[in-house]
């Protein structure tokens, strides 16, 4: 059940990529494919954090652990 | 002055250095002290961001509503967004406005700009002195008194306090 | 009990992707630059906000790190979002057909001897509008 939804959020992000993907490619002037290229890097980390869930570790979003265990 | 520039960013490194840890004991706490003290003294003495901050029980007090308004603010703007996007005419009004600040700290001149710019609707293009431009996605006032109610003064009141 | 918790963060994860896509949709259909930055910057926050949220939810020993992607993400986004619109208003991109009023085109930018073309540029949009 939880796989399910959240399947079906990962399908979700895949579109908003690919719309965003449209307005890079077409984009009229400069500022409109760098304000697309910031939506991608802010959807990129949504779509980490939900693939940390499918992995199933939290090596996507781990930092700073090998100075401890060191 | 300098000291309590010192002590909170000493505090909120060491909060920091917990969270992305996630686990709390001995050796993790002399680490992440010992980090946050060199950090803190050798980078934050002459910086002056915290020093305008009023640590009194109501500016902290008043710290967390503001918080939560914010939060607030930002998921109903956001729907408002959302159905803006969603309905087929686009009903859009869109313009750039004039507003003024009574804030004099510059940290506090900041997150004010930095929540206008949060809440979906609101966008500022330029800061200059008092005077705050404003992209609003729908204009209801273009004259400056009637834009300054609409936009500032629900987030002003709380940082006047915070920031006094 | 703990199936409940799961299944309340997953819903929370679906209405955050639901906000990036309708954040995607407002970036292509939008008339002009200032709106796309509008809608694509900061729905997708709110976006991004809830998702993390939802996954935070579903592993709870995982909320740290969660917390401090959620204030750098609260942090920087507007920065950035600020910085573009700016800059755009200054090489001369010019507001939609639909735009009810532009207070700024009266002050140039920053006092460059450039800066005098564009806003001859700017007001005769605005005389072309009236």
């Amino acid at each position: 059940m939880v796989n399910l939804i959240l399947y079906i959020a990962l399908g979700f992000i895949g579109l908003a990529v690919i719309l965003t993907l449209y307005r890079f490619i077409k984009g009229d002037t400069s500022v409109d494919r760098i304000i697309a290229l910031d939506v991608l890097t802010i959807s990129s980390i949504a779509l980490i954090g939900l693939i940390s869930h499918f992995a199933g570790r939290v090596i996507y979003i781990w930092t700073l652990h090998w100075f401890t265990v060191y | 002055m300098k000291i309590k520039n010192i002590i909170v960013a000493f505090f909120l490194l060491l909060a920091t250095w917990f969270l992305l840890n996630g686990k709390y004991d001995l050796t993790t706490l002399g680490i992440g002290i010992m980090l946050s003290l060199f950090i803190s003294l050798v980078f934050c003495g002459k910086c002056e961001i915290f020093s305008e901050m009023n640590f009194s029980p109501k500016g902290i007090l008043y710290f967390f509503t503001y918080i939560f308004v914010s939060l607030g603010e930002l998921i109903k703007s956001n729907f408002d967004v959302a159905r803006r996007v969603v309905s087929p005419s686009l009903p859009i009004n869109p313009g750039i406005v004039e507003v003024e600040t009574k804030l004099k700290s510059k940290l506090g001149r900041m997150i004010l700009a930095n929540s206008i710019t949060l809440t979906p609707g609101t966008l500022t293009v330029k800061v200059e002195g008092d005077t705050f431009f404003i992209h609003c996605i729908n204009v209801e006032h273009t004259d400056i008194e009637g834009a300054t109610k609409d936009i500032v003064k629900k987030f002003e009141k709380y940082l006047e306090v915070i920031y006094g | 009990m703990n199936e409940i918790i799961e299944i309340i963060g997953a819903v929370i994860t679906l209405i955050g992707a639901i906000f990036l896509f309708l954040g995607a949709l407002g970036l292509v259909r939008m008339p002009d630059v200032y709106n796309r930055i509008q809608t694509g910057t900061k729905a997708t926050t709110l976006g991004t906000m809830l998702t993390l949220v939802g996954i935070g939810i579903i592993h709870l020993d995982w909320y740290g790190k969660i917390l401090v992607l959620i204030v750098f993400v609260l942090v920087s986004n507007p920065i950035s979002s600020h910085v573009l619109a700016g800059a755009a208003h200054y090489i001369g991109i010019p507001l939609s057909k639909r735009s009810v009023v532009d207070k700024m085109s009266k002050k140039p930018v920053l006092t460059v001897k450039k800066q005098t073309n564009i806003t001859e540029t700017s007001e005769k949009e605005e005389t072309k509008q009236n």
